[in-house]
């Protein structure tokens, strides 16, 4: 009776389940699995200072904001306007200047960033939605 | 002693397959489909009225923006032509009244110092709900831009970016 032949396991067997497990993978990573939930919710304040009262209501809850190398930094949550006070003298400016205090929602990383920046009070941020661009100086972090 | 021939079977075919496959998937993400790519898709060029602010300006320079004035943006090789109207009034400032309260005021003295306001057209395109000069400034209300014209270069205060109504 002849012999029956065993089943090679080469080399390249091996190339095809790894690759098909990477292929798995990653057409779960990037269109099933839900991933909103990775890394820590964080909310932080941004003041900032003397923006002109023409523009103090350009920014709403649930904006998309930004950085200015166009990294995503979370979302609105409120946005406050407030009497603007010179940062230097502490005394109140006219009117047509206002202070805004944008309170911004998002996912930080184990260390505390968010798409790589670090958030802590007195950080100074240079940010945008669709509707304005601002600077502004982190007050607060929570979370 | 015969050597044995190496055969060429399906699974060999399969692994080629599954590897150009690979490559193809990565040249369309990353070369194809990137901002010069040819499958890149990229919205229609438009045409945007952004209304700026320019602040102390000396009362010689308001020349430079008039109708249909020439103007270049920063670095980005974006041109624009302003449209009227123009409004220059006396550049605003801050003092301090009688009771030490910081109040606005204006240049009292009629060559003195001025603010424009006017409206530039620029093109580029818009993306979520953004105006981005060329494909790649955004032109967002409270943005500083710098604006250069014959004789004249300027930082002035985006107040507002919208669709030029034809």
């Amino acid at each position: 009776m002849r012999e029956k032949k065993r089943a090679a396991f080469t080399a390249a067997d091996v190339i095809i389940v790894v690759l098909l497990l990477l292929l798995g993978f990653f057409i779960y990573r990037y269109t099933f699995a839900d991933t909103s939930g990775d890394g820590a919710e964080t909310e932080y304040v941004v003041r900032v200072s003397a923006i002109r009262t023409e523009l103090s209501d350009r920014v709403s809850a649930d904006d998309e904001v930004h950085s200015k190398d166009g990294e995503f930094m979370g979302r609105v949550v409120s946005c406050t306007a407030a009497a603007a006070i010179d940062p230097e003298t502490g005394r109140q400016l006219p009117d047509q200047w206002t202070d805004l205090y944008i309170t911004i929602n998002a996912l930080a990383d184990g260390d505390g960033k968010v798409s790589g920046v670090k958030l802590a009070a007195e950080h100074e941020l240079e940010l945008y939605t669709k509707g304005l661009y601002f600077k502004g100086v982190v007050v607060s972090v929570r979370g | 002693m015969k050597r044995k021939r190496a055969s060429f079977g399906a699974l060999d075919i399969f692994l080629i397959l599954l590897v150009v496959l690979c490559a193809a998937g990565v040249a369309v993400r990353f070369v194809l489909t990137d901002e010069k790519g040819i499958l890149a898709s990229t919205p229609d060029t438009v045409s945007a009225a952004v209304q700026v602010l320019i602040t102390n300006v000396e009362n010689t320079s308001t020349e430079f923006f008039t109708d249909g004035g020439k103007l270049r943006v920063g670095d980005s090789g974006g041109e624009g032509e302003i449209l009227s109207p123009v409004s220059v009034t006396p550049a605003e400032y801050i003092k301090e009244d009688e009771n030490g309260d910081l109040v606005l005021a204006y240049q009292a003295d009629e060559n003195g110092k001025k603010d424009v306001r006017c409206t530039v057209v620029l093109d580029g395109f818009f993306k979520d709900g953004i105006f981005l000069l060329g494909g790649t400034e955004p032109i967002i209300p409270g943005a500083e831009i710098k604006l250069e014209g014959d004789g004249v270069v300027v930082n002035a205060l985006v107040i507002d970016s919208a669709p030029l109504e034809e």
